[in-house]
């Protein structure tokens, strides 16, 4: 389904020193460096996975998006996907895939509505009448796009033009999605919305669906299998759950004692990360949070308990740090 | 392209025809000040030069008729050949929205032919009549023959497609550079310069005179009006075939120039 092997991108920009004299010799010889976005990476990602991409800003995420949407060309490696050379840009490729970004979700007029949008999309993937007005109705359905679906776009908010968006992108029914950033800017509702209609798109139609996000939910909800990009090299590829278990061999006891007393020394059960409003979060070992819930539980008199995993951004601060898993 | 492939051509073209008029429309004002703008220039040198030939003098046989009828024409020509690929297209490129565009099963070209019908469409709408008003406003004495009046409008056509690859071309600097509405002022100033609305071609005498000939801005403003009134710098025939061959190589121009900006647009990312 999608083949990267080996590859790397780089840009070559221009650069000047500061000032005056920086100007004028730049104006004579222009200068130019090489900046590596992507240092050589190879994954392969089989038919209908879901996978989180994922990495701080300018590590190579979108980059790597461009190249396999094929925007940009690759300066080295092989990258192939349903069969085709992304960079190549044949009309076949193009009408299996989206690239859908949360930065730019609609490219159409802001004066003109989503339904003109979908029609010109109709028109440019020569979808059959019959066949379209079929999928626009489960599209408009699956989204709620309905209410505002015929206003024009300059009058809706960020999080009706990403859905609005996502329904133009998928009214051909593609079988790669690309992703970047699609619930950046905005709220709860709205971000659980979007990711209730990826899984639902996912499950209906076995699309292969890679994004990128700094949400981490959209990850951890959404996707099994993660990979971490960092400064254009890849991190981690694999599941999610070895990656906590690999990183961060620990979990959180978050509990509320009946009477929160100030004698009670709680770090012989473990490490007291914090208490707020009489809620304590102790960190323990994997293997010891049986035998100290048992003991919390004999010792005192606890209202309520709860065992989690430590949150995600703290496992890929955590990676960062390491480089290496 | 087999004729399903044409089909979907025309449907593509006239998509994004309707798609980019319903755009146009809502931002008319801005074409309507544009419509005006472009009447400036010409209007002034029809008064120079119905100053030049008041009290019957003639040049090189041109009365204040002739050039009355030719400015009329040059109006016509600049109005109904209206482009402005610089200020769509261009800025599609600056704001890397033209990723979007890439990313269609299609050539960039069908979204951008769309555009500019749509300009045309919406500019006719105020321009026509303003043409109207301007021949019955300056009543002519001497009116075109049918024959002159279709080859005027074949003469058109062809003008639109030099003009729309000539302004297209420009805007593909768009690639390599933030400067392009200069370099596409420049290239309208050689058509005012050299294209016979400073002056008909035919009155510009020596080496730069004939050189302008062979230049495709005379196919653009100077052999259309010309053929309204009788042809007298070139014949119809030379005329035709320095429209078509420069058609020819300006497709193939914009053509390289648009693999070589893709080249680069796909090196640097939108």
């Amino acid at each position: 389904m999608i083949h990267v092997d080996n590859v790397k991108k780089t840009y070559v920009v221009p650069v000047r020193e500061s000032g005056l004299k920086g100007a004028l010799s730049s104006f004579i010889k222009r200068e130019k460096k090489a900046i590596p976005a992507v240092k050589t990476i190879s994954f392969e990602i089989p038919k209908g996975e879901m996978v989180g991409f994922i990495g701080s800003n300018g590590a190579g995420k979108s980059t790597t998006l461009k190249m396999l949407s094929g925007i940009l060309h690759p300066s080295e490696g092989t990258i192939s996907v349903l069969g085709y050379t992304p960079y190549k840009r044949q009309p076949d490729y193009l009408k299996k895939i989206a690239l859908i970004r949360g930065s730019k979700p609609l490219f159409a007029p802001a004066d003109l509505t989503a339904l003109d949008a979908l029609e010109m999309q109709r028109i440019i993937y020569d979808i059959h009448y019959k066949a379209f007005t079929k999928d626009l109705n489960r599209i408009v359905d699956w989204l709620g796009i309905e209410p505002y679906y015929k206003k024009p776009l300059r009058t809706l908010s960020l999080g009706e033009r990403m859905r609005c968006g996502l329904a133009c992108s998928l009214v051909y029914n593609p079988e790669v999605l690309f992703l970047d950033e699609p619930t950046i800017g905005l709220d709860t509702n709205a971000q659980n919305r979007i990711r209730q209609f990826l899984k639902e798109y996912n499950r209906e139609t076995n699309a292969t669906i890679m994004l990128t996000s700094h949400y981490m939910e959209d990850v951890t909800q959404l996707c099994e299998r993660i990979m971490v990009i960092d400064q254009g090299k890849l991190l981690f590829d694999g599941n999610i759950d070895h990656l906590v278990e690999s990183l961060t061999p620990y979990k959180l006891i978050i509990f509320t004692p009946e009477q929160a007393s100030t004698n009670i020394s709680w770090d012989r059960y473990g490490v007291l990360e914090h208490e707020v409003n009489g809620k304590f979060t102790l960190r323990v070992p994997n293997q010891q949070v049986p035998a100290i819930t048992a003991r919390l539980l004999s010792d005192h008199s606890i209202l309520d308990l709860t065992v989690e995993n430590p949150p995600f951004d703290s496992t890929i601060e955590q990676l960062y740090k390491s480089e290496v898993v | 392209m087999n004729n399903s492939g044409v089909l979907n051509s025309l449907q593509l073209i006239k998509g994004y025809t309707a798609w980019k008029t319903m755009d146009v429309f809502s931002w008319r004002s801005f074409m309507y000040l544009l419509v005006f703008s472009q009447l400036i220039t010409p209007l002034v040198s029809l008064l120079v030069w119905q100053a030049v030939t008041a009290q019957e003098q003639t040049v090189n046989g041109w009365s204040s008729s002739e050039f009355l009828v030719y400015y009329l024409a040059i109006i016509m020509v600049r109005q109904l050949t209206v482009s402005y690929e610089h200020h769509m297209l261009g800025m599609n490129i600056y704001s890397g929205e033209v990723t979007s565009l890439l990313l269609k099963p299609h050539h960039l070209l069908y979204s951008v032919i769309g555009e500019n019908l749509a300009v045309k469409i919406v500019s006719y709408t105020v321009s026509i009549p303003l043409i109207i008003l301007l021949w019955i406003g300056f009543t002519p004495t001497s009116l075109p023959s049918i024959s002159n009046i279709m080859l005027f409008i074949l003469t058109v056509v062809n003008a639109s497609i030099l003009r729309f690859l000539w302004l297209y071309l420009l805007t593909l600097t768009a690639f390599w550079t933030e400067k392009t509405q200069s370099i596409v002022n420049a290239g309208e100033v050689a058509i005012f310069l050299i294209g016979g609305e400073v002056a008909p071609l035919f009155l510009i005498n020596g080496f730069f005179g004939d050189a302008a000939y062979y230049l495709p801005f005379y196919g653009m403003l100077g052999f259309p009006a010309e053929t309204l009134i009788g042809t007298k710098g070139m014949t119809l025939t030379s005329g035709l075939l320095l429209q078509y061959g420069w058609i020819f190589l300006l497709l193939l121009l914009c053509s390289w120039v648009y693999r070589k900006g893709i080249k680069r647009y796909s090196a640097l990312g939108g």
